[in-house]
């Protein structure tokens, strides 16, 4: 079904092809006015809050002065980048900040697949259903009170687990101080708030495999973990591809909330993350361009990351975003 | 997901631009008074859960002895910087704006840029903002500018608090010196205090409040052993506290009470907002923190024992350090400046009218109507003390406006408003012990002399760099670096930048003297 009509078989000049193609776009305008329609507020949504507050990340090459406001405040060049790549405590926010996102990738990602699989396996459906409702409660409770439960399970002397650990062990623990145990609770806290929550996607891709692969599969003597290798994991390899790519977009996010709450004097040298750095430094101190150079370049970053993983799963053949 | 992205990424400049349209609607302030001044526009923090009706008993008075309306804009406390901030971004500035830090960047890099009037040369003109300190006009300037009047505040704070019942059932005396601390702290813990044959108690309680220079415990111990409280002048020059000898000693005697046991094992994660509760629940003995601690704890004892609850509650000020000397812990003295905008304000003139209604507010009339309220109808006058009123509902929301306006007084000519004395025969003790040691403290204060400075470094590293050594020191404080480590980490202290801290501020004090 052809939509526009048969274009006349005329030499092409430019002026003409030009006159063609706003027919042609008009054309199309106005048959599908009403889908354009309702396209439109969704383009203003994204022109007015996101766009346009984009070119608020001038203020990173400016030395923004509030009274002075956006035009009159001094254009600084790349000063502010220069010190943060200078700063002493650059390598050390950048380490942390990817050593935390190197074991969200490789502990907190899979977590939420692996459930999810298990869960597939579960017969009985109330019995699945009750641990699906289960453990999506965590996913509703604040950073805050993941923070106080841990510090009320945790804390130096009469933690329920401090004391569990020393009985088991014999040797004390501190795991609210010790830097050692920081980057484990993180994880674990994350894993216990997000992994549940994180199974939904991957459930509702379970759902859609075509029940008689499994059914060939078990006539020619596949057993369950074959049948999952073989059938259920290629069968939902392009959520998880996709998953993956959005997940690296946010890799620079560590949560500033959960990070901020963790955070003392004993273990900063390993809790300290750009998240947390821009908060003290720049919005507890006023220092908005300073804030806003460091938010442009986690969002570098955060854009190399999304396009190399896209790229990376182009070249394995795997789905990718664009 | 082109969303997500867009939103995490550009979080601080949404932030930024969210300033855009906030600036676009404020509108018409800046006519909000005219050149007879009827009316003034003002922004303060508001600490009360209510703000105080326009039309209320306590604005009312206010107005009328002034001679000028006022239209308030009460901010919460919590926002309240960041809505300095919007506000001087906006450059709609209401004629008075109390700025609670005078030396907060944005209102520093405005008043230099000349949205505030200089009233340095201006205050000696009238005689009610003539300011009783000269150091603490010189605390609450900027380099020397004054650019409001400052707030005056308690300058003496510091006080030691403990349980009274603890001390009668050991037949101990309260400390005097940090030695006698010691020792308190170790009966406490270790003499089983409140008698229930449990080893269920320890002697000092420390919150993870660690600054340098803020008036917290650590700040309080160190003063005590004869550190300099910030900064101190060695050979002519600034040097911060922590090269002091007197520093590593005061540390050195706090170490060896964390490994006594003598203090909370969780004090480097303790939040200092339930500071409190182990002291009421009986698990510690000691707070080092100001006289309205120890007005606090009182009042939660009285709710939970009204008979006998001051049994359980004594004070005393800053403890006689090792030296045998007194160094006692003052506050800044000053709560910010209430500055006058030159947007609301714009001819001298206007300032001279503006300067003249503060002027009065400051008066004893005007401190007195400010905090104290009106004689008969709010408060008592008995033994110089104000007994407030409190017989209906109307009366308590007279008390709170009282105190949401008390955050506006100046009374930098000094404090001519009466103490306010509560009911209870314990509570009127305690203020009366609390302002004599606050009297005898304040002779042997110790002074901080880099508070009258703004270093631009200092604005933009200092507190990233002051991370260091207060981890340091709550590291060194729990035993897990030695004190060489501790030396070193201050070491990087300089080589990060302090150094260059210590030569700006260094450079300040000498154009200065």
């Amino acid at each position: 079904m052809s939509v526009i009509a048969p274009q006349k078989s005329t030499p092409v000049s430019r002026p003409s092809a030009d006159a063609t193609h706003t027919v042609r776009l008009r054309t199309r305008l106005m048959r599908y006015r009403w889908l354009y329609l309702m396209l439109l507020p969704g383009l203003v949504y994204f022109a007015v809050f996101k766009y346009a507050p984009m070119y608020g990340v001038t203020l990173a090459f400016k030395d923004y002065v509030p009274f002075l406001g956006w035009n009159e405040s001094p254009w600084v060049g790349t000063e502010h980048f220069e010190r943060l790549f200078t700063s002493p405590d650059f390598p050390r926010i950048l380490g942390n900040t990817l050593f935390l996102a190197f074991l969200h990738i490789v502990i907190v990602f899979p977590a939420p697949i692996v459930v999810a699989l298990m869960l597939n396996e579960v017969r009985r459906s109330i019995l699945k259903r009750m641990i699906q409702t289960t453990i999506y409660i965590p996913h509703f409770l604040s950073w805050t009170i993941v923070a106080s439960l841990t510090y009320l399970l945790f804390a130096l002397g009469d933690g329920p687990v401090t004391v569990l650990a020393e009985n088991l062990f014999g040797s004390s623990f501190a795991f609210l101080t010790d830097p050692e145990w920081f980057r484990p609770l993180i994880i674990f806290q994350t894993l216990w708030k997000t992994t549940g929550w994180g199974t939904i996607i991957y459930l509702a891709a379970l759902a859609g495999v075509d029940a008689s692969l499994y059914e060939a599969a078990r006539i020619d003597g596949a057993n369950r973990f074959q049948q999952m290798w073989h059938i259920t994991l290629p069968a939902i390899r392009s959520t998880i591809v996709i998953m993956l790519i959005l997940t690296s977009s946010n890799l620079m996010d560590t949560g500033f909330e959960q990070i901020y709450l963790m955070t003392n004097s004993l273990n900063r040298d390993v809790a300290e993350v750009f998240d947390t750095y821009v908060y003290f430094t720049g919005i507890a101190q006023g220092q908005y361009s300073y804030s806003t150079a460091i938010g442009l370049f986690k969002g570098v970053v955060g854009l190399i990351l999304v396009f190399g993983t896209n790229w990376l799963a182009k070249r394995f053949k795997q789905s990718t975003l664009f | 997901m082109t969303r997500t992205y867009i939103r995490r990424t550009g979080v601080v400049a949404a932030l930024a631009a969210s300033l855009v349209p906030l600036a676009a609607c404020g509108g018409g302030g800046s006519n909000a008074i005219d050149e007879e001044v009827s009316s003034l526009t003002v922004m303060a923090p508001l600490l009360a859960g209510q703000a105080p009706a326009e039309d209320g008993q306590v604005q009312t008075a206010i107005e009328d002895f002034a001679g000028v309306e006022l239209d308030i804009e009460w901010v919460p406390g919590a926002n309240y910087p960041e809505r300095l901030t919007t506000t001087l971004a906006s450059g709609d500035i209401p004629a008075l704006v109390v700025v609670e830090n005078s030396k907060y960047p944005a209102f520093v890099q405005a008043a230099e840029a000349g949205a505030f009037w200089d009233l340095t040369d201006k205050l000696d003109d009238h005689p009610n903002l003539t300011p009783e300190s000269e150091e603490v006009l010189r605390a609450s300037a900027v380099n020397g500018t004054a650019y409001g009047v400052y707030l005056w505040r308690d300058p003496m704070r510091t006080a030691v608090t403990l349980r009274q019942d603890w001390l009668d059932n050991l037949g101990l005396e309260v400390p005097g010196t940090t030695e006698d601390l010691h020792e308190v702290a170790r009966a406490f813990t270790e003499q089983d205090p409140d008698g229930n044959g449990q080893d269920d108690t320890y002697g000092l309680i420390l919150p993870n409040w660690n600054r340098l220079g803020a008036g917290t415990p650590y700040d309080a111990i160190e003063t005590w052993f004869g550190a300099p409280n910030g900064w101190g002048e060695v050979d002519g020059e600034l040097v911060p506290s922590f090269t002091t000898d007197e520093f590593f000693e005061a540390n050195r005697f706090l170490r060896g009470m964390v490994e006594e046991g003598l203090v909370n094992p969780d004090f480097a994660t303790f939040d200092g907002a339930n500071w409190n509760d182990p002291f009421t629940n009986g698990e510690g003995g000691i707070i080092i923190d100001t006289g309205s601690r120890a007005k606090g704890l009182l009042d939660l004892f009285r709710q939970s024992d009204p008979e006998d609850y001051g049994d359980y509650v004594t004070v005393t000020g800053n403890l006689t350090g090792p030296d045998g000397e007194l160094h006692a812990l003052p506050t800044p003295g000053h709560g910010g400046v209430l500055a006058i905008s030159k947007t609301a304000v714009p001819t001298e003139e206007m300032l001279d009218r503006v300067l003249s209604i503060l002027d009065d507010l400051s008066s004893q009339e005007g401190q007195t109507l400010m905090i104290n309220g009106v004689e008969g109808t709010h408060f008592n006058e008995v033994d110089d003390y104000a007994e407030p009123i409190v017989e209906s509902e109307a009366d308590e929301v007279a008390q709170a406006d009282l105190s949401s306006f008390g955050l506006l007084e100046t009374a930098s000519n000094g404090k001519l408003y009466h103490t306010k004395r509560p009911a209870g025969r314990p509570e009127q003790e305690l203020v009366a012990t609390l302002e004599r040691l606050a009297a005898d403290d304040l002779e042997q204060a110790v002074r901080n002399p880099a508070l009258a400075y703004y270093s631009e470094v200092q604005a933009e590293r200092g507190s990233q760099l002051e991370l260091i050594i207060t981890d340091a020191r709550a590291k060194y404080l729990s035993g897990l670096i030695s004190e060489d480590e501790l030396r070193a980490e201050i070491d990087r202290w300089f080589a990060e930048g302090g150094q260059q801290i210590v030569d700006d501020i260094n450079e300040l004090h000498s154009q200065a003297s």
